[in-house]
């Protein structure tokens, strides 16, 4: 495989189209929208449709493995030959795989949204939002560069921020409690952000370069090499930082879901919203960011870095998958869900091994689809009946059909049923540690699997049996029924991809190929993990299948055990002591405002003055 | 002996401190606008003016910068100028000294 920099053809490719198109779409919308606020709608699903069409057209030559360069403006002669400033465009399978998940999810969602946001009276902005969101994603994973890379991870932070925050305009304290909402997800992302951009800065002092493949390629075996060997370790620290901010793992976990008393996460956006962001792209692009780096660091052999991830995405996945359990709003068990399965491309990840990344890849589509699928549904629901906390609900089997059934397929996929996609993945995690030795790690990830199953079977019978709640319901149309029936769909085929996953990521597997996987091995992984699923499942219906709404609990220390995991485990309440006082302190060094520019701009120049001098009189210049 | 590099130089300077004179003084909004703009064609004139005087290896990195910050604050202005009319819009006044609604 030949790695290669191609100066751009006055053609545009397919590679530029598939980022391009969204983008040109958001910077329309006002004007489709002077047209009337439907054909905004349709065009904005266009054109993601665009990009979709663009980025599964790259999949048949995905494993070309170029760079195509972008060149804006020169810099100087080197050699005789000009110099340009430069970005690149990655087409490989990796990046392929996540555009095209990116894209697809990014046109059903919209087709979704135009039912669920209709008649919002701040559409403009939310059109914009989203497709300017779906290029931003697009444009990380097939970035050829760092900068590109941290571009797009900057374009997607700030449109969930603005798209979370989106009904900031109701009244108070609705309103206010959006507003909240969306800076808590910006902050904390941001302070991963930081290990992130750390990370590329010291990439860049030590080895001069920002372009992916020639760290991994360039000079023989990679020019990661160039970074001292006590630095390694931190290097890949910040990377996991910024992945650590945005998949919301351990300690930067409550930006996407909080406990019911709190109430200021990321469900405050619409349903839709929630369905993109939070569990289809944005959450993802931290685990394709150490799927991306996953092969540079198996080379230079910093064993440490993925025990922490191994750890961190282990502790995510089981006290994410404990919340869930006594949570009673739908969108926040959905939350909380994603979070535990992104605890479990970490774990994956933590196996240090080219298998370990083959699981952790195969599971984010998985994911993706079936998380879309869920939340979707759950998005149906909640603008049929009005209300999302799942006491409310109840016996909607009969007038939700479509729904129902939906929802069985979604968390049948979710809790591990055989054959369904979600199952396939996970048991295909489960073995890649058994083969690594990682014995803690699969402790966890077995243990999160039951708990896994116990909840979201909790969650459908919660909604869909019992006393009904509601008389008269408004079913959802069928431009939201549509992308639920194809997203089910998907679910139900997708396990098929197991088959051409090793010939697809061909140079990454190493050789790998899945006629090793016989199916006398596997076979009992297979049947340990059916027989836990269906203990899980075999729980959740004896405690919730008759209708019950709520469980009571004698034993004391349970209860407390109860209290403990609807609080949040008190992480939220520390965070907010700490962030208060902070803000106290501020308010009170605020006493030296002025009020007035003109005071303040006399001010700077004074300091400008005195740094002149300081430099002429002290300093060696002139 | 002046020599061209100085006189760019201190052209530069000298523009910079006209920015500067006008945002310390004036009060209204839009002439605190033009005199930010002033001070990026400041910094702009002098990029440009050390890349003259570079070697081989980064002979047009002064004015490629000079470029990209004139496409940056062409971007910024126009947000300003749309953010500065709606302000006016609201509230009547293009007075810094009695636009404070952020003062404690």
């Amino acid at each position: 495989m030949v790695w290669e920099t191609e100066i751009l053809d006055k053609t545009v490719g397919a590679y530029h189209l598939c980022w391009l198109l969204p983008f040109i779409g958001a910077v329309l919308t006002p004007l489709f929208a002077l047209i009337h606020p439907k054909v905004r709608d349709w065009m904005g699903v266009i054109f993601c449709g665009g990009g979709m069409a663009f980025a599964i057209s790259l999949l048949p030559d995905a494993d070309i493995n170029e760079s195509f360069a972008i060149k804006w403006l020169p810099i100087g002669y080197k050699g005789g030959e000009l110099q340009y400033l430069q970005n690149s465009i990655l087409v490989d399978p990796l990046s392929v795989y996540m555009a095209v998940i990116a894209a697809g999810l990014g046109f059903i969602i919209a087709m979704f949204s135009v039912g669920y946001m209709d008649g919002d009276e701040a559409g403009n902005r939310y059109w914009f939002f989203f497709q300017f969101f779906v290029g931003g994603m697009v444009l990380l994973v097939m970035a050829g560069d760092l900068i590109f890379l941290y571009a797009g991870w900057e374009i997607v932070g700030l449109c969930s921020f603005a798209l979370i925050a989106h009904w900031y305009h109701k009244p108070d304290p609705q309103g206010e409690k959006c507003a909240k909402s969306g800076i808590k997800a910006f902050v904390m992302t941001r302070i991963g952000d930081i290990g992130l951009l750390a990370a590329i800065i010291a990439l860049y002092l030590y080895t001069n370069t920002i372009s992916i493949y020639e760290l991994k390629y360039a000079g023989g075996s990679g020019l990661f090499n160039q970074v001292p060997s006590n630095a390694r370790f931190w290097v890949g620290l910040g990377v996991f930082l910024g992945a650590m901010g945005k998949s919301a793992q351990f300690p930067f976990h409550t930006w996407i879901s909080s406990p019911d008393t709190i109430d200021i996460d990321a469900m405050q956006g619409p349903t839709t919203v929630s369905a993109l962001i939070h569990a289809a792209t944005m959450v993802k692009a931290g685990v394709y960011l150490i799927a991306r780096f996953f092969p540079i660091f198996l080379q230079v052999d910093i064993e440490n870095l993925f025990t922490v991830i191994g750890y961190i995405g282990g502790i995510t996945a089981i006290i994410t998958a404990l919340a869930a359990l006594v949570s009673t709003d739908i969108k926040r068990v959905l939350a909380y869900s994603t979070l535990s399965q992104l605890g479990y491309m970490f774990l994956a990840f933590g196996a240090a091994a080219p298998i370990g990344l083959m699981a952790g890849q195969f599971h984010i589509v998985m994911h993706a689809i079936f998380k879309a699928l869920l939340f979707l549904m759950a998005g149906a629901i909640i603008h049929s009946i009005g209300v999302r906390d799942m006491r409310e609900m109840g016996g909607l089997k009969d007038d939700f059909k479509v729904e129902w059934a939906v929802c069985l397929i979604g968390v049948a996929a979710l809790a591990g049923v055989f054959p369904l996609g979600g199952a396939i993945s996970k048991e295909f995690i489960f073995h890649a540690l058994i083969e690594e030795d990682k014995w803690i790690f699969f402790t966890l990830a077995v243990v999160t699997a039951f708990i896994t199953a116990v909840y979201s079977f909790r969650m459908f019978f919660l909604v869909f049996y019992g006393k009904k709640s509601v008389e008269k319901v408004h079913r959802p149309g069928m431009e939201m029924r549509i992308p639920l029936i194809i997203l089910a769909g998907l679910t139900l085929i997708a396990g098929a991809l197991y088959f051409y996953l090793f010939d697809y990521f061909e140079e990454i597997a190493l050789g790998v190929t899945e006629e090793e996987f016989e199916i006398q091995d596997e076979l009992p992984t297979v049947a340990f993990s059916l027989a836990i699923v269906l203990a899980g499942i075999f729980l959740a219906w004896k405690v919730y299948g008759d209708g019950k709404r709520t469980v009571d609990i004698k034993n004391p220390i349970l209860l407390k055990l109860q209290k403990l995991l609807y609080e949040g485990y008190y992480i939220d309440q520390l965070y907010y002591k700490v962030t208060s006082g902070i803000t106290r302190s501020s308010h009170g060094a605020s006493v030296i405002h002025t009020g007035k520019l003109n005071y303040n701009m006399i001010g700077c120049s004074l300091v400008l003055a005195f740094a002149f001098i300081y430099l002429i009189v002290w300093g060696n210049v002139v | 002996m002046t020599n061209e590099l100085e006189i760019l130089f201190t052209g530069s300077i000298i523009l910079f401190a006209l920015g500067l004179y006008g945002l310390m003084t004036k009060k209204n909004a839009i002439k605190v606008i033009i005199s930010l703009e002033i001070m990026f064609i400041a910094a702009e004139l002098n990029f440009v003016a050390f890349a003259k005087y570079s070697d081989e290896e980064f002979a047009t990195l002064g004015q490629t910068f000079a470029i990209l910050t004139l496409i940056v604050s062409a971007a910024v202005i126009s947000l300003v100028v749309a953010m500065t009319y709606n302000v006016y819009q609201k509230y009547g006044t293009l007075d810094t000294s009695e636009l404070s609604l952020l003062k404690r």
